[in-house]
């Protein structure tokens, strides 16, 4: 450096260069050697004796910075003066570089070494790299230097020769970790992890992330499928419904199976066996079909309301004041527009459904023949009847069958006899006698069905103005006659040209007895009553003469059977029991009696109606001479009353009149007075009372020949 | 519509009191009526949703059971109802005529 300094051409600022070793020792040197140099001539080299250049001039190296001020001083602004600063370090950085390198003894190398002794540990390798590692620092770092030397040494057993071959077969130390490290380790091996220890300083996951497919997104789009809101109500009736109508078709299979079954197997029986085919016939039921008919009866409801409540409240408080009256309530009157021409003829109630009556209209003017009607009401709807059905004859006796109550009877003028069925409700009978043979030769007075017990076989029974008593049987297409008896006289068989021949007489009334099923009364036109029994068809079992003029009506007691009564035209209605020749009362009501009738809730009352529109009800436990209650039905003078019937179940009546008007009239308290027990606290059967009292009241008035006559002067005066 | 009910209905229109009568079929639509056809078309709305009603809780009650009819009486006049098996029969009567 110097040498080469002396030889550079020197300017001012190059005396540095050239002085730089000897900074310290010669300032004089240098002023000396400057002005040397400066009296001569720059360009020309430098000439220098020879002791000159035996000189030797000392150069040494020092740590001290030749660029750093050599006497700092500082401005105090304390004491206003310079004040010398202390000199400062004379220490450069010429590189820094962090790093890995530990200390050999500190803890983390400690832990480091023990680590690298471990036989499974693959950081041999790191071994071999560590004198790497150490040729590559910088002056500062010496004390390094020494340290990965030191491992290196100590880890391998010959140190000077293995570490070139252990940086050659680096990668080939990894196989055999095991051979190369068993050596005695300054570190102690007494407690080696074998797995890492974590925490949180130099515990580090390492993760790697695998190839991930890429994913795709590849759709398409279809038309949506056609789509419906459906919305329902679910209701326990909704499924109760379902399930009926799925019971119903079961029903329907299993039927169309055994018919398919019965068809295969026996079709020659049908032939062989002519069996009254069973009519199922429905009652008539009570209800009415459809919601027309139900408005139309509350309708009536609402207009007849306060009758209805009359109907079904109403007790007349007067009755408690009068001893022995009493008095009807005229309560609906049923008529129809059609009927107004016709007299009410008949009238039937219906047992099962007690609010449901049939009157048979016709005539008793037997001049002019026309249509004859037949209509069934119900208390419920007095506007209009529930059905009308227009007959070909006049019709003068109706019967409504006992169980089967849809099966009604018609007894016609012609002499015919129809039955019809109220369930099917069509204009054509169901059955008729309609043939120039099978039928009465005269007018059909009274029809009635038979008590039978059987269902299979329904009879009818018959009387005419022709003299005979008819049965008819009901077969599958016709009816059958059968005649019962013969209403002969008793007189001898006479004509007039001297032949034999009975002299017939005609009947007018039936009556069947209430509990013997073989036992009628017969009532004639010529005012005889003949008890007969369908057993013997010749003879009466006993024979009356009841009446002047022809018996309108008999009537059986329903409590006690061996009573009746009768009325007839002789202004008279009699009460007779069995084998009696005279009657037991005997009433005069100033007028021919049309009808006569034993009401059902008593033994002792009955009502008969008068030609002259009035009305008379009796109550013999009462009062045994008159009658309680006379009142006038109609108003008109002209009108006759025709038909009397009691309710089978309410306490009411209905009166047919002349004029085609049926009024029905509720029965005041003295007119259905109940019988007390006799002694306090026995229950006694109603009937049984009832018979009781019958009973009681024909021992006072069975006299020996004396029958009680009672003349009803007040209507006698009139 | 059977005859016999036409012929029941004209009786019902021609009784003492009544306002009118209304048949209205399964949906609520009226298909005969004697009113006005405002009032018409109101009366089977309203009427036939609460025919509707009563029948549902008659029947929730107990499924063997149905509704036969049903009178609702105000104070001017009284509405009568009677459901059947594809129509509704709805009269308005004035009951204290």
């Amino acid at each position: 450096m110097a040498k080469s300094g002396k030889s550079l051409k020197s300017t001012g600022s190059s005396r540095l260069l050239l002085l730089k070793g000897a900074q310290e020792k010669g300032e004089n040197l240098d002023s000396e050697r400057n002005d040397n140099l400066m009296a001569n001539d720059y360009d020309a080299p430098l000439k220098l004796t020879e002791l000159e250049l035996r000189e030797e001039i000392v150069r040494t190296l020092t740590t001290f910075d030749p660029n750093a001020p050599k006497y700092p001083v500082e401005f105090c602004f304390k004491t206003q003066g310079f004040v010398p600063k202390e000199s400062y370090n004379h220490f450069l950085v010429h590189l820094n570089v962090a790093s890995t390198c530990l200390h050999r003894d500190s803890e983390a190398a400690q832990e480091q070494l023990a680590r690298m002794q471990d036989p499974g540990s693959p950081e041999s390798g790191a071994k071999s790299k560590a004198p790497k590692i150490g040729t590559s620092t910088s002056e500062e770092k010496v004390e390094e230097e020494e340290d990965v030397e030191a491992e290196g040494g100590a880890s391998a057993e010959e140190p000077g020769s293995e570490k070139p071959d252990e940086a050659a077969a680096e990668a080939e130390i990894t196989p055999d970790p095991v051979v190369v490290a068993p050596a005695p380790t300054p570190v102690p091996v007494s407690v080696l992890p074998h797995k890492k220890l974590t925490n949180q300083f130099n515990f580090c996951e390492r993760g790697s992330l695998t190839v991930n497919n890429p994913s795709r997104e590849i759709f398409t789009q279809t038309n949506p499928p056609p789509r419906v809101t459906f919305s329902a109500n679910v209701t326990q009736w909704g499924i109760y419904d379902a399930y009926m109508e799925e019971h119903a078709e079961q029903q329907e299979k299993e039927k169309e199976k055994k018919e398919k079954e019965k068809a295969t197997l026996a079709p020659q029986k049908k032939e062989e066996t002519k069996k009254v085919e069973v009519v199922q016939v429905k009652n008539a039921s009570c209800a009415p079909e459809g919601a027309a008919k139900i408005l139309e009866r509350m309708t009536n409801q609402n207009t007849y309301d306060e009758i209805i409540q009359d109907f079904k409240y109403w007790e007349d408080p007067s009755d408690e004041f009068k001893d022995e009256e009493g008095t009807l309530l005229p309560l609906w009157k049923f008529s129809c527009d059609r009927a107004q021409n016709y007299t009410v003829t008949s009238i039937c109630w219906n047992e099962n459904c007690p609010d449901m009556f049939i009157a048979g209209y016709g005539s008793f003017d037997f001049k002019r023949r026309k249509a004859g009607l037949m209509c069934v009401y119900t208390l419920k709807n007095p506007s209009y009847p529930e059905h009308l059905v227009f007959v070909e004859s006049e019709v003068l006796a109706v019967d409504i069958h006992q169980s089967q109550s849809s099966m009604i009877v018609l007894g016609l003028l012609d002499g015919n006899i129809e039955v019809y069925d109220l369930t099917k409700s069509s204009e054509i009978p169901l059955h008729s006698s309609n043939s120039v043979n099978n039928k009465h030769t005269a007018a059909v007075w009274q029809v009635r069905w038979s008590k039978e017990s059987n269902q299979s076989e329904m009879t009818i029974y018959s009387i005419s103005a022709d003299g005979q008593v008819l049965s008819w049987s009901l077969m599958q297409n016709e009816m059958i006659k059968m005649t019962l008896i013969s209403l002969t006289f008793p007189t001898e068989p006479i004509n007039s040209d001297g032949t034999l021949c009975p002299l017939i007489g005609c009947g007018s009334a039936l009556a069947f007895h209430p509990t013997e099923n073989n036992i009628f009364l017969v009532g004639t036109e010529e005012g005889r009553i003949y008890k007969c029994s369908t057993a013997y068809t010749s003879i009466f079992l006993s024979e009356s003469e009841a009446h002047y003029m022809p018996v309108q009506q008999v009537d059986f007691n329903r409590y006690n059977p061996s009573v009746y009564a009768s009325s007839s035209g002789d202004w008279r209605v009699k009460i007779w029991e069995d084998d009696r020749k005279e009657p037991l009362f005997e009433f005069d009501l100033g007028s021919p009696v049309e009808d006569v009738a034993w009401a059902p809730y008593s033994s002792t009352v009955l009502a008969a109606v008068t030609a002259d529109g009035r009305i008379h009800v009796f109550d013999l436990n009462v009062n045994k001479y008159r009658p309680l209650c006379q009142q006038a039905v109609t108003q008109k003078k002209k009108c006759k009353l025709t038909k009397v019937s009691f309710n089978p179940k309410h306490l009411i009546l209905v009166v047919g009149d002349s004029f085609g008007c049926i009024s029905s009239m509720k029965l005041s308290p003295n007119l259905r007075k109940k019988q007390k027990p006799p002694k306090k606290g026995m229950v006694v059967d109603h009937d049984t009372l009832e018979k009781l009292k019958l009973d009681k009241l024909l021992s006072l008035v069975r006299e020996p020949n004396k029958p009680i006559m009672v003349l009803d002067t007040e209507s006698a005066a009139n | 519509m059977a005859a016999e009910v036409e012929e029941t209905l004209k009786r019902i229109q021609s009784h003492k009191g009544v306002f009118g009568t209304i048949v209205v079929n399964s949906e609520g639509i009226p298909i005969k009526t004697t009113m006005d056809n405002t009032s018409t078309v109101q009366y089977a709305g309203l009427v036939s949703q609460l025919a509707d009603k009563a029948r549902s809780v008659v029947r929730d009650l107990d499924p063997t059971n149905d509704l036969t009819f049903l009178r609702v009486r105000t104070k001017k006049h009284e509405i009568m109802l009677a459901p059947d098996k594809d129509y509704i029969l709805i009269v308005i009567q004035n009951p204290s005529d």
